[in-house]
């Protein structure tokens, strides 16, 4: 049973990331293959080049000290992390909101065995986040001073394979914590994306603290290696790694498997209980109250800010790029007195308003909405098109939610920039056109790959907000776009004034987003009404 | 109310409906009866605007659905046979929604939502949130959204399934309004009993064709629906 169970998840994995799980059951094609391709070495570009970099920087000098256990465990522990941000809502959202529970649960299936099949699942994604870690971690260690045969077999094992499971194991608990709270409270939408944030940016903020924090390592190894040992989990781990010791893998795997032995006594025990709980709370009482009617275009629009407010998944993985920009806007403004004399340092104070237009593109590019919104139409897909609206309209609404959510913080960001840069008009037209020019291109892309790739048929909505095929090439189309001013500056930097080819991108955009606009209202719109 | 002409409908080489033509007056209440895959929910979803067909017309009111889709569904309800609703939304706002897009006043959609809500049994809980609904709960809803800008044409596809008794025997009440009223109704049934003791005229499909149409006497004759469906069925075998 747990065979078939395994096999069912994974083929809707496949079809998910081959297919999009639209409707028409085509065959991937190659530009989808190849899409999933270079998404894969995009993520383990940039991740793997920081990590990579990093630890390269340790792994000798902790060699001298003695204190090789030490490297290990802080890649453990920053393998860790990631595993556990990037799966503990996954983990809540696949094994006690998924639609199919009902259905699996009524089967003569033991809960054990569904929450075992989803867990394995659940594994291979922490996987993933794990190996975005391990390799580049363990590939600086064989540069800089490479593995014995033993030694790389007991890290793979312990990176590669135990280290996701306890990872796993802390999640998945974590995630029925979460679910529980948020089944109890009335604003279950809010708190998911409170908790998630606060997860967010303490991972953020390690990943940041990395380059100091290993500058001070490479000062005072012995001193990190006392606060680090004092935790014995990890200097086992550590030492486990580092001397290539199999009895300590053995008592580690050992301890690992009897924690997901618990976790999964434990979880099986309550999982009809806690999937078939009632959710938010009290019931509410209905008072009639005066409702200003709206027109068609505004009734499609407060849908569509309903569907984002009432979804943490769509919020979480769709919506980061405006919340960083209110972020970065208030940091610009505090932070404007340590910017400020890098506006006298010579050969970087020219370039600061082009760093600042990019990383607002760049942190623009992070808005998912669009790219997300057809497919979450998903079974209710039927009520738009039975109604009477035109499907531009329907359309249009979805690229105004985007622009509302994003062109704001946008704005503030260039005001916040403006303030301190006190930039010439020219300049200062570059820096407010190309991020709003930027921010209209990612919604008007992201509707139209979505329009290309819809995933409808999902179980639970973190499917459509956080796979498929849309979002990940309007990321990567996005950030390719991001790079035709840099590559022109660099190639024609002396010959065009900076000034110009900020201009010139600005009219690129604006061409592509006339070009993308046309395409949505007429193949897009035919193809939301082929769905 | 309905001219559905040669409607012909492929899903790669199968014809899931074939050349089929049906027309439905005001005022009646039109049943549409087959087997599971005869071509209901197609033919349903065709008139709808919902479905592309390849072959033939559908004409509500006299508007096409291909030409003037919009001007066809302002003058219809829809509503399926699985009520998938927007679970983001709280009952009273998918109401309030789609009285917006038809363009129902304040007042108006107050007086009705009050009117079919209690009705319904489902004021109460016209705040909570859709996706805290049973399957009844949703279907309930779903009626009062379709009845809530009273459209000349309700279009239903297995509309009892999930319904209490209760909200059966009102459903049915409610179509015979509709109809005294000037309004048409097209459903698919799987209920027999209820096709015979509530539908003006009658058509009955399969495998995308149609077998016979007409009153309910003209079809039935002296025996009963269900007799008469399975000889049908066998004959056509």
């Amino acid at each position: 049973m747990l065979k078939t169970l395994l096999s069912i998840q994974l083929r809707a994995l496949g079809i998910q990331l081959t297919r999009g799980g639209s409707r028409a059951k085509r065959k991937p094609g190659k530009a989808r293959t190849l899409g999933v391709i270079a998404l894969l070495i995009y993520a383990f570009g940039t991740f793997g080049s920081l990590f990579y970099m990093n630890f390269g920087q340790l792994a000798g000098p902790f060699h001298e000290a003695g204190l090789d256990w030490l490297y290990f465990a802080m890649a453990a522990l920053m393998c860790f992390g990631l595993m556990f941000v990037g799966s503990v809502f996954t983990a809540k959202a696949q094994l006690y909101e998924a639609k199919d529970n009902d259905l699996l649960l009524s089967l003569p299936i033991r809960p054990r065995d569904i929450l075992l099949s989803r867990l394995l699942l659940l594994w291979v994604i922490t996987m993933f986040f794990g190996l975005l870690v391990s390799v580049p971690v363990l590939l600086a260690r064989q540069t800089a001073l490479g593995f014995s045969g033993a030694g790389l077999a007991v890290c793979l094992v312990l990176f590669v394979l135990l280290l996701p499971l306890l990872s796993l194991t802390v999640s998945a608990l974590f995630g029925y914590l979460m679910h529980r709270i948020t089944a109890r409270v009335g604003q279950k939408s809010l708190v998911t994306v409170a908790l998630s944030l606060v997860f967010l940016v303490a991972y953020m903020y390690l990943v940041m603290q990395m380059n100091p924090l290993i500058e001070r390592l490479a000062q005072d190894p012995s001193g990190a290696a006392r606060s680090l040992g004092a935790v014995a989990p990890l200097y086992m781990l550590g030492v486990c790694a580092a001397g290539a010791r199999f009895d300590q893998l053995l008592l580690i795997a050992a301890v690992v498997l009897l924690l997901f032995g618990a976790m999964l006594a434990l979880l099986s025990r309550s999982f009809i209980k806690t999937t078939t709980d009632r959710r938010g709370g009290a019931k509410k009482k209905y008072v009639e109250r005066r409702t200003a009617a709206l027109s068609p275009e505004r009734a499609l629009l407060q849908r569509e800010w309903r569907r984002f407010l009432a979804s943490p998944a769509y919020i979480l993985n769709c919506g980061l790029g405006p919340i960083f920009l209110l972020i970065g806007a208030v940091v610009l403004l505090i932070e404007r007195g340590r910017i400020a004399p890098l506006l006298q340092a010579e050969g970087l104070a020219e370039f600061l308003p082009w760093i600042l237009m990019l990383g607002l593109c760049f942190t623009g590019g992070l808005s998912m909405m669009t790219a997300a919104s057809v497919s979450l139409e998903g079974k209710s897909l039927w009520i738009v098109r039975s109604l009477p609206v035109d499907t531009r309209a329907v359309l249009r609404s979805k690229l105004r939610l985007h622009l509302l959510i994003t062109v704001p913080p946008v704005l503030l960001c260039v005001l916040s920039g403006a303030l301190i840069l006190r930039p010439a008009l020219p300049l200062l037209l570059c820096l407010v056109l190309v991020p709003l020019l930027f921010s209209l291109f990612g919604a008007l892309l992201g509707l139209a790959e979505n329009l290309r790739h819809p995933n409808l048929d999902w179980i639970n909505e973190t499917q459509a907000v956080k796979s498929g095929a849309s979002i990940l090439l309007t990321m990567l189309i996005c950030w390719g776009v991001m790079l035709l001013p840099v590559l022109t500056a660099a190639f024609l930097g002396e010959l065009v004034p900076m000034t110009w080819i900020g201009l010139g991108f600005a009219l690129l955009l604006a061409v592509l987003c006339a070009l993308l606009y046309r395409s949505v209202m007429t193949r897009g719109v035919q193809r939301f009404e082929s769905l | 109310m309905l001219k559905i002409e040669h409607l012909t409908k492929s899903y790669g080489s199968k014809k899931a409906v074939d050349d089929l033509t049906l027309h439905i007056a005001p005022g009646e209440i039109y049943g549409f009866i087959g087997h599971n895959g005869a071509g209901k929910t197609t033919t349903i979803k065709s008139c709808a605007g919902i479905l592309p067909f390849d072959e033939g017309e559908i004409f509500v009111d006299g508007h096409s659905v291909r030409g003037e889709p919009l001007a066809c569904k302002r003058v219809l309800a829809y509503l399926p046979d699985n009520p998938d609703l927007y679970e983001f939304l709280s009952g009273i706002q998918y109401l309030n929604f789609i009285a917006d897009v038809f363009g129902v006043d304040q007042d108006t959609r107050a007086s009705r939502i009050r009117r079919l809500a209690d009705a319904f049994e489902l004021t109460e809980d016209l705040a909570q949130p859709i996706s805290a609904y049973s399957h009844g709960m949703k279907q309930k809803l779903a009626m009062i959204s379709g009845w809530l800008h009273e459209p000349k044409l309700i279009i239903m596809d297995e509309p009892f399934v999930g319904l209490d008794p209760k909200a059966s025997h009102l459903l049915k009440q409610m179509m015979r309004e509709h109809c005294d009223g000037g309004g048409a109704i097209f459903f698919s049934t799987h209920v027999l009993e209820v096709a015979e003791k509530l539908c003006d005229k009658v058509a009955i499909i399969k495998e995308g064709r149609l077998i016979t149409s007409g009153t309910m006497e003209e079809v039935k004759g002296d025996a009963s629906l269900e007799d008469v469906f399975l000889e049908l069925e066998d004959d056509h075998a």
